[in-house]
């Protein structure tokens, strides 16, 4: 297979198999020759130009080769980081949206529970706070309905704005000592929001206050309509 | 912790052409340069995913100058901003072949064509060829089997057998004949 003149020692001649030529090549391009092996591609190389075309393209091909894997890697390695800044950009956006979210949220929340008027149990209609009217008839009831329209005419002045009337009408209330504990309770919430809108925060709180701990009030105030009247009150203190 | 270069180290390095060391640098490089080039595409009709696309050219086009000997360190300009200058004229050029589709980026084309100088700089020079013919480029005009073959024996180092038996390539010999016929291609396309 080989055009060498003579085989009188163990170093490869030039190959006639063009892909036997090519590893020979690669083989002396690689350096995994012996120093007798390199000078005899040398010698070909010399003897014949078309041969040394032949290595030099080869060389070529190599280097464009470990360029091209290099630069494919580097693409690779890009793309990786490009990934991984998305992935940290759509987290660090996730987080904005959501911390936008929570504090619009809680300022709509403040805004309702400022804004927002309290909603008392409808009163008329409750005979909770009615019943007794109806079943007597002595001197004890006609005491009781003055109680009692202390309290409504008191629910009118909150509605119609004279808080300072209203704040009167619900004490008048409070302080009667003959009433059963549902109507009291009635009528001191009524009184907190009347000190409330009369601009006396303070007085307010006190009676907040005794409801704060309440664990057997019987009048049906809902926990979004305590809120309201415990943040109405802290917004007027800090206002003051 | 990204490790850091100066413009001499860079130069150097990626000239040694040895894998982990022009991975550092190639880190190093999207560290100091991606967002600049990223927020020059994206306020110049670009997207996010324009500017990755446009990043990852504007590395190998710089890599590929480095290895041909034409970028040459000069004391007047960093690294950095010769790979901003690249990415800027690449961009331009997008710019211009989709105006010529669109004609929605045209002022932005002709703004930018009136600010060039006169006499070209070393970076217009290079970039005025018709494109940048990267090894890479050449490389994956191959068919995809021979990128594998060449790819696994050269860089991945591996034994003729192993390419073998994993690309399903028969014999040993079976798999050198491949190697063979895929180099002769590649030869064909450098000459071509």
């Amino acid at each position: 297979m080989y055009c060498g003149v003579e085989e009188t020692d163990a170093i490869m001649k030039r190959p006639i198999d063009k892909q036997q030529e090519h590893e020979w090549i690669e083989q002396y391009l690689s350096g995994e020759m012996t120093r007798d092996e390199r000078k005899e591609v040398e010698m070909v190389m010399q003897a014949d130009a078309d041969f040394e075309k032949e290595v030099q393209l080869l060389k070529r091909t190599h280097e464009l080769m470990k360029e091209a894997f290099l630069e494919q890697r580097a693409v690779a390695t890009l793309r990786q980081l490009q990934r991984q800044s998305r992935q940290r950009t759509q987290r660090i956006r996730l987080v904005r949206r959501s911390l936008i979210g929570s504090v619009t949220a809680g300022f709509m929340l403040i805004v309702y529970l400022s804004v927002a008027p309290v909603v008392f149990p409808d009163s008329e209609n409750d005979t909770s706070i009615t019943h007794s009217l109806a079943d007597e008839s002595d001197t004890m009831a006609v005491a009781q309905k003055q109680v009692f329209n202390q309290f409504f005419e008191g629910q009118v002045h909150l509605i119609e704005g004279q808080y300072v009337l209203a704040v009167k009408n619900f004490e008048t209330v409070v302080r009667t000592t003959d009433i059963r504990p549902y109507f009291r309770e009635a009528a001191q919430w009524h009184l907190t929001v009347a000190y409330l809108k009369s601009g006396e925060p303070h007085k307010a709180e006190r009676v907040y206050d005794q409801f704060s701990q309440c664990t057997d009030c019987e009048y049906p105030i809902r926990a979004v309509d305590r809120w309201k009247i415990w943040w109405q009150i802290k917004w007027a203190q800090w206002l003051k | 912790m990204q490790k850091t270069f100066t413009d001499q180290q860079i130069f150097d390095g990626l000239l040694t052409k040895t894998a982990p060391l022009v991975d550092a640098i190639v880190r190093y490089l999207y560290d100091q340069c991606q967002l600049r080039v990223r927020r020059m595409v994206t306020r110049n009709n670009g997207s996010d995913a324009d500017a990755d696309d446009l990043f990852q050219e504007v590395i190998v086009a710089f890599l590929q100058n480095i290895w041909d000997g034409k970028f040459q360190l000069r004391s007047t300009t960093r690294v950095t901003t010769y790979i901003y200058e690249i990415a800027h004229l690449m961009w331009l050029k997008e710019l211009r072949k989709r105006a010529s589709q669109d004609k929605r980026n045209e002022r932005y084309s002709l703004h930018q064509s009136q600010e060039q100088p006169v006499a070209p700089n070393p970076e217009q020079e290079l970039m005025s060829e018709e494109e940048i013919n990267s090894a890479k480029t050449k490389f994956e005009r191959l068919n995809l089997k021979c990128q594998q073959v060449l790819k696994a024996f050269y860089f991945d180092k591996k034994s003729m057998k192993q390419i073998a038996d994993e690309l399903g390539l028969g014999t040993e010999d079976n798999a050198k004949t491949t190697k063979y016929r895929c180099i002769v291609a590649l030869k064909k396309l450098m000459l071509s």
